[in-house]
């Protein structure tokens, strides 16, 4: 404002009655720019927040002449209930004039419009309501009021008056066409991509009939079999592992007949490794074997077992539980350090007969013959003793 | 599951695939069906010049009031079709369903006019055609038949969406057997017991289902009454 040489204030004849009245006014001039403007001061007369003003400005010349006529929009602001408020913009009106009127055309309340000098209920009101509406829709359309597809179809009228087109469409959908063989391309890629990273990590391999997988670097444990045939061989090293262990299930059900060791480090044979060979008649070994462990039910319910010539095995109970047939039995002795009675090797509850027994035992508990009959037995240890029963009697 | 019985599934699933393909192609779920089958129109006048073969039909059914006859043109190189109609109109669209020796659609044009006179402009025809069926579509704005051919029935279209969908399936289960026996050899079965085969089967299975939506959904937007029509028999009377 300091570019202005006068600025002149001027008290405005108020209305009491207006909602919203014109206090004063200040007039400021920029006579070498020849420009004029005004900033208004108003009073909100109601007790409602005011938050648009509409006003009409009338500029007279000195001879009382209208030189022009504007109407002023102030919206977006907040003015406080029965309190004077000023408008941020000011505005610009003729240099020549020297005399402004001001009458108010609207104003918004919180509650209230005013316009025209009524006041009306500021709530939300529908542009047309259905019952007003309906006989509208009744009426002849103006073209205006055409509907949309009318329209499309109008402009889609050619300028020849005549198109031919051919509709004969054979019934594809893209997308789903798109869909299929990018799924195709999404699980290929999944199964590619596992596969090799599978077989970079994977410490399972195959060969010479076994399922082998690595324990260490240089031994491995055979957990399954399908080399066929009917006698099968568990050699010392399979390529340049070592056999350490046969895994449960490694020969589950397997219609396997005989079964030769040929290890010569240790050998654990899990639990379940032979279960359910039916077929199995024979298991051997040579003596030159390494230590051959086997652990509980490792033999199990191989019905068909008659010949069982481990001499350097080492039984634990019910190594060869449910494999009640078997006549000649060789092994070293068993995992725990204590002999046990060598009916609970098979966990035979009826009286087993052994055509053969060969054991490397040293002392026995004197219930190591109880439930069975045995026609030849013999000892590698020349310590062999069988112990005395608490009540004095030998078991034999 | 043993290799041999993934083998052995890869094996049927090659051979479903082959018969699921067989019974789409035979089976022709998607053809084109039309509202009407061909009609001998009546002919009306034959006559040959050097050049030319012209023969005047009468035209049957509904599309009689507003087409009386038409002219079928055949000369050695080109065959064209006029349309008398039975007044002028301010606007007339009709089909032209054009047929081979056998009676077999070979194409549908859809002709639109305005301010007609009494014959239509030329509409040529496919090289093949032997006859047409000329069907009247709206007159003046008044709808008389939307469409000659009908919209694909939901049934033929889950049906096929049922086939492709599970012939996917069939096609990704061998694919990926072939695939893994290729990569892993001998190693193959560790990998079809592992839980990664078993999570694209599953991938697979699902995204079978999903494209089976998919599809169903496609076809079903495609064949929405409001897009391809509907005829007389749409009209709730």
């Amino acid at each position: 404002m300091s570019s202005y040489n006068r600025v002149e204030k001027i008290k405005y004849a108020k209305d009491p009655t207006d909602v919203v009245s014109l206090d004063e006014y200040i007039v400021f001039e920029n006579a070498r720019a020849e420009e004029k403007c005004v900033v208004f001061k108003f009073s909100n007369n109601l007790n409602q927040q005011l938050y648009e003003l509409r006003f009409e400005v009338l500029q007279y010349d000195p001879e009382g002449d209208l030189l022009e006529k504007s109407v002023a929009i102030y919206k977006d602001f907040v003015a406080a209930p029965n309190a004077p408020f000023v408008p941020d913009a000011k505005l610009r009106i003729n240099f020549a004039c020297s005399r402004i009127q001001v009458r108010l055309i609207f104003a918004a309340f919180d509650r209230v419009k005013w316009e025209d000098g009524e006041l009306r209920d500021n709530s939300y009101r529908f542009d047309s309501y259905a019952e007003a509406a309906a006989p509208e829709s009744a009426k002849p359309k103006t073209p205006a009021a055409q509907s949309l597809p009318q329209k499309k179809e109008a402009e889609k009228i050619p300028k020849s008056g005549f198109s031919v087109r051919h509709v004969t469409h054979k019934n594809h959908a893209a997308f789903p066409k798109a869909f299929d063989i990018i799924v195709c391309l999404l699980i290929l890629a999944f199964v590619i991509t596992t596969a090799f990273l599978f077989r970079r990590s994977s410490e399972k391999f195959y060969s010479d009939g076994f399922d082998l997988e690595l324990v260490s670097d240089d031994t491995v444990n055979i957990f399954g079999y399908d080399g066929g045939g009917s006698s099968v061989t568990v050699p010392a090293k399979i390529g340049d592992y070592t056999v350490s262990k046969i895994s449960a299930g490694a020969f589950r059900k397997s219609g396997v007949r005989e079964i030769v060791f040929e290890t010569e480090a240790e050998l654990v044979i899990e639990s379940g490794a032979f279960a359910g060979c039916r077929s199995l008649r024979k298991v051997t070994a040579s003596e030159e074997c390494g230590s051959i462990f086997l652990m509980e039910k490792a033999f199990d319910g191989c019905t068909a077992l008659r010949t069982v010539e481990l001499p350097t095995a080492r039984l634990s109970a019910n190594s060869f539980y449910g494999s009640y047939r078997v006549e000649e039995l060789s092994f070293a002795r068993f995992v725990s350090l204590r002999a046990l009675p060598l009916k609970s090797v098979f966990g035979a509850e009826e009286p087993m007969k052994f055509r053969k027994v060969n054991v490397d035992l040293g002392r026995v508990p004197h219930d190591f013959f109880s439930g069975v009959e045995v026609d030849d037995f013999s000892s590698r240890n020349p310590a062999f003793e069988i112990e005395t029963s608490p009540s004095g009697n030998g078991a034999v | 599951m043993t290799i041999v019985v993934w083998r052995i599934l890869c094996l049927a699933s090659m051979a479903l695939f082959v018969a699921g393909l067989f019974a789409l192609l035979f089976t022709r779920l998607l053809k084109n069906r039309y509202y009407r089958d061909f009609y001998p129109d009546e002919l009306m006048r034959e006559t040959e010049t050097a050049n030319s073969k012209n023969s005047i039909y009468f035209t049957s059914g509904e599309t009689k009031k507003y087409i009386k006859k038409y002219a079928l043109c055949k000369t050695a190189y080109d065959k064209y079709l006029v349309c008398n109609f039975a007044k002028s109109f301010r606007s007339i669209r009709y089909f032209v369903v054009e047929y081979t020796k056998r009676k077999r659609v070979l194409a549908v044009q859809q002709a639109t006019e305005y301010s007609t006179g009494d014959a239509s402009k030329i509409i040529s025809l496919h090289s093949r055609c032997a006859s047409v069926n000329v069907v009247v579509g709206a007159v003046d704005g008044l709808e008389i038949n939307h469409h000659v051919i009908r919209p694909l029935t939901l049934t033929k279209i889950r049906l096929y969406a049922f086939l492709k969908s599970f012939m996917l399936f069939l096609f990704l289960f061998a694919a990926r057997h072939i695939a893994v026996e290729l990569i892993l050899g001998s190693g193959a079965k560790y990998f079809l017991a592992d839980l990664m085969n078993y999570i694209a089967l599953g991938a697979s299975f699902a995204f079978c289902l999903l494209g089976y939506f998919v599809t169903v959904g496609c076809f079903r937007r495609k064949n929405m009454k409001a897009c391809n029509g509907g005829s007389l028999e749409y009209e709730f009377l």
